[in-house]
This record gives structure tokens, sequence and C-alpha cells, in this order.
């Protein structure tokens, strides 16, 4: 994907974590935490580097993790938004193969600060980034366990009689959600494509309210869902192209153990893909039951599993073809209508970090060109954040307002109408 | 039965330093059950049991230790 996000204009497949602290840590010891992370966690320093179609990663002993100091309002100089800063760094760009794979970021203001954790998609995934920001600053864990990622767990332990199997599985899958055209959200062509953010936290009393709704329609095994499901209901009444079928958001599953620690870095998820129609969609209570029903059914056929083996395949393609077939139908339309990502609460949960307490918590990634939107949403502190991100140019302030509105208005429950 | 879906939850689903100090009546929710875990575990109980956990009583008074999840599976298996 970081060859397709690159193809839309954008930086890379830099993604980002960001934890809002009441004040201002030491950069100093900041720096002595990346310094000593580098050293238990070598890989955190590597570089990408390409073996014919295949990538792998390149100890680089003696590299340092980049740690950056900025600050927002100096004395004497316009201040500068924080949220335009924070886009700033995750959209700086830089050639795949020489990427630090994380970086360590602390955006000062006057009595408060961010500290954002940049890292390269290849590296890790969310729940790995989450993991790196805690063992950044445990430093009293001196060794880190060798574990295997958990997807080359499971591809090893798989035959190849079992692997084809399954891989067969999943390509049945995508043709069958490939029968109905994904309807997208209607864009203008930007003329210099850059990610734009879009916050929106709920206050605790709201997110109770979102969580209790979330189990009252999907269960306690759909929270996910709740939100993928308030997400199309938002873009259907926000206004989306009027061609397509179906709205179609694919949602990543964590193979990690619950709570695990390890391992921090390779690919831990699979994924699966929501899908509904447009009538569907307009009957709020359909849509839920529908979308519980469409994952369990996904989990007992064991189509997050097969995605697996496919993945592996793909690698074995050029860049352009593997980013075509998980991206596009036959027919050349893109798959996904919005990019789509819950973490959860963060485990361990960061309640400070050197002193300083954390007060938010939310993730940025970039997108491809369609769809152009992706919603991340996290849980700090309990309270809900909403981090929309989307390619700037593609969608007016209005639209994204009134998307926003009719999403936070859907998770609340609030919405009239069927 | 109890042994087996211990065994099964601190194998694949949830990480704990010590399963064998996991009494029958600590929270598996606590412990690190999430919604994919639960998911996981219904199906393994269905396969391994053979019976059909209805969705509408996956709800923690059911999930929320061994001791009640085995009451439940043990409910279902006698319905059968």
């Amino acid at each position: 994907m970081d060859h397709e996000i690159r193809a839309a204009g954008l930086a890379g497949n830099f993604c980002a974590v960001v934890l809002e602290l009441d004040g201002v840590p030491d950069p100093e010891r900041l720096a002595q935490h990346c310094r000593e992370f580098a050293r238990r966690f070598p890989r955190s320093v590597a570089r990408l580097t390409r073996r014919g179609r295949q990538f792998a990663w390149r100890d680089e002993p003696g590299t340092e993790l980049p740690f950056h100091h900025h600050r927002i309002a100096e004395p004497g100089s316009a201040p500068r938004h924080r949220e335009q800063l924070l886009l700033d760094i995750v959209s700086r760009p830089a050639p795949a193969l020489e990427a630090a794979p994380v970086e360590l970021h602390l955006v000062e203001e006057i009595g408060t600060s961010a500290l954002l954790l940049r890292w390269f998609h290849p590296l890790c995934d969310a729940k790995g980034a989450e993991l790196i920001l805690h063992h950044l600053f445990q430093p009293q864990e001196n060794t880190a366990p060798q574990q295997q990622a958990a997807v080359e767990a499971l591809l090893d332990k798989w035959s190849l009689w079992e692997k084809a199997q399954l891989a067969w599985k999943a390509i049945g899958n995508i043709r069958r959600l490939d029968k109905q055209a994904s309807i997208l959200p209607v864009t203008s062509q930007p003329s210099a494509p850059a990610l734009g953010l879009k916050l929106v936290t709920l206050d605790q009393d709201q997110s109770a309210r979102v969580m209790s709704q979330a189990i009252s329609h999907t269960g306690m095994t759909g929270i996910s869902l709740y939100f993928i499901g308030c997400l199309m209901r938002a873009l259907e009444h926000t206004g989306s192209s009027a061609d397509g079928d179906a709205y179609c958001v694919p949602y990543a599953m964590n193979l990690r153990k619950s709570k695990a620690l390890y391992p921090l870095f390779g690919n831990q998820v699979s994924f699966l893909f929501a899908q509904a129609g447009r009538q569907l969609v307009r009957s709020r209570e359909a849509l839920f039951a529908h979308l519980r029903e469409q994952n369990r059914e996904a989990i007992r056929q064991r189509r997050d599993y097969a995605m697996l083996p496919l993945m592996q395949l793909g690698s074995w393609l050029t860049l352009d073809k593997h980013g075509r077939i998980l991206r596009d139908s036959p027919h050349g339309r893109e798959r996904s209508s919005a990019w789509f990502s819950y973490t959860g609460d963060m485990y361990p949960e960061p309640t400070q970090i050197d002193g300083c307490a954390v007060t938010g918590l939310y993730q940025l990634s970039p997108v491809t060109l369609p769809p152009a939107l992706c919603l991340l949403a996290s849980r700090c502190a309990g309270k809900v954040i909403l981090s929309y991100n989307f390619i700037q140019g593609c969608f007016s302030d209005d639209w994204l307002e009134a998307l926003t509105q009719a999403m936070t208005t859907e998770l609340l429950g609030q919405a009239t109408g069927p | 039965m109890m042994q087996e879906l211990k065994s099964f939850i601190f194998e694949e689903l949830v990480f704990i330093e010590d399963p064998e100090t996991f009494s029958s009546t600590d929270s598996l929710l606590e412990a690190g059950l999430d919604s994919m875990g639960i998911m996981r575990l219904v199906l393994f109980v269905e396969e391994r049991f053979g019976v059909s956990l209805p969705d509408n009583e996956l709800a923690p008074e059911n999930m929320e230790n061994l001791q009640r999840l085995e009451a439940w599976i043990k409910r279902h298996q006698q319905a059968n």
C-alpha cells in the first residue's frame, strides 16, 4: 500500500500515533529513551531493502532512532497550528529504502505538548506502534524476547494444501464481494494532494453512550462493526456517488493474543470486508444485524485466515499488480468505500509520559485515492476520538463537516428515521 | 471441559504471565478477552462441544469467567 499511497501523490505509508500531554516532558530524557529503545530493538532502526520482488529489513547497527523537538509558539514568531505541524511531520517524504521506520517527535506549545510516533507501515501495524510507545517508556525491561510475527507463524504452521484451500476460499469471497460495485464518496481531483485531518473528540458521557449503543446493536463481538455501520450510514446521509451498489469497508483483524506485549514488528493482521447494499444501509436495525451476521459467518468460514496465503502469494507480484489486486475489482473499480480502523483501548493504557498526564490519543494514516477518506477510531481516558484523515482538495469543508456531524449523530443513536 | 476452555483461551486468545494461577472465578474480560477473542472462543466451543450458542446470549454474565462459561455451555448441551 506504500506504493499505492505514493501513486496518489502522498509521501508514503507513514502513519502516526499521537499522545496529547498536559505538560512538556524533558526532551533530553525523550532522546535517551530513543537511544535505549534502539539498543533493545535493533529492528526499529533497520532499513527496508529489496531482494528481487521481495522486501526485507536490513539491520543498521549504530543508527539512531530519530528524535525531533518542535516548538509551535516561540517568542516573537507567528504561532503555528498544531494539527498542521503534525500533518507536516507525518507527510514529510522519504524514499522507502531510506526512510527511518520509527521516529519520535515532541511538539511543544506553552504548557502542553503532543508526542507523535511516526512509523512506516511495513515495519508494524497500529497495535505494534502502540506497543513501541509502551516499550519506549519502560526502560526496566532490559531484554526483548524474540517472537515470530503472528502471520508468519500461521503461514509456517499450514501445509501447502491447507494454504491452497484457504487462498481459494479468499478468492471466492472476493469474487462474491465484487459482484456489487462499491459506492465511493464523491471526490474532486486535487491539484496538489496532501493529507488532511479533522478530529472529533466525544466527552466521557457521549463515549459511554456510544459503547452502550455498540454493545446493544452489534454485541460484544462487534464494536468495530458498529463504527463501520455508522460510517456507512453517515456517508449515505451526507451524499456519496449515485452509482455503485454497496458500501464496502475493510477492517483489520489483530492476530496477536490480547494483552500481549510482544511481538512489536512484522505483520500481525489479516483483514475482512464489511459490505452492505444501499437499501440495507438505510435501515439502522437491519444494517447492524446484517453486519453482525456477516462477520460471524466470515469468522466461522475462516475468511480472515484465508486472506493470509493470498497476501503471501501477492508478495511475489510486482508492486503495481499487487496493489491493483488489493484495491480493485476485476472491472477496475476501487473496492473500498473508505478505510477504517478501530484500535479500541490502548494496552497498557498510557496514563503518563515522564510525569506528564496523557489527555488524549489518536492515530493518523494516509489513504489512497480513491477513496481518499480514512476514519481511525480510538479510546483513551474514557473518551472516543475520531480521526478523519483525507486527501485535501477531494472534499469540501462543508461536506466534511456534514459527514462528521452525521457520524456523531449515528454513533450516539440520535439519527431520526429508520 | 473447564481445562480445555482454559487451555484454548490462554494458548490462543489472551496473554497472561502464569495461566496456572488463573482461577475459575477470575474475570476473563478483565484478563483481556476482547471482541475478536469472544468470537473465536464461541466458534471453538461450538465445534468442540457440539452446541449452538445463541447470539443474543453473548453477554458478560455468560462469559465473565470460566465457571459461568462452562455453565452456559452445559445448559445448551442439555437443551440439545
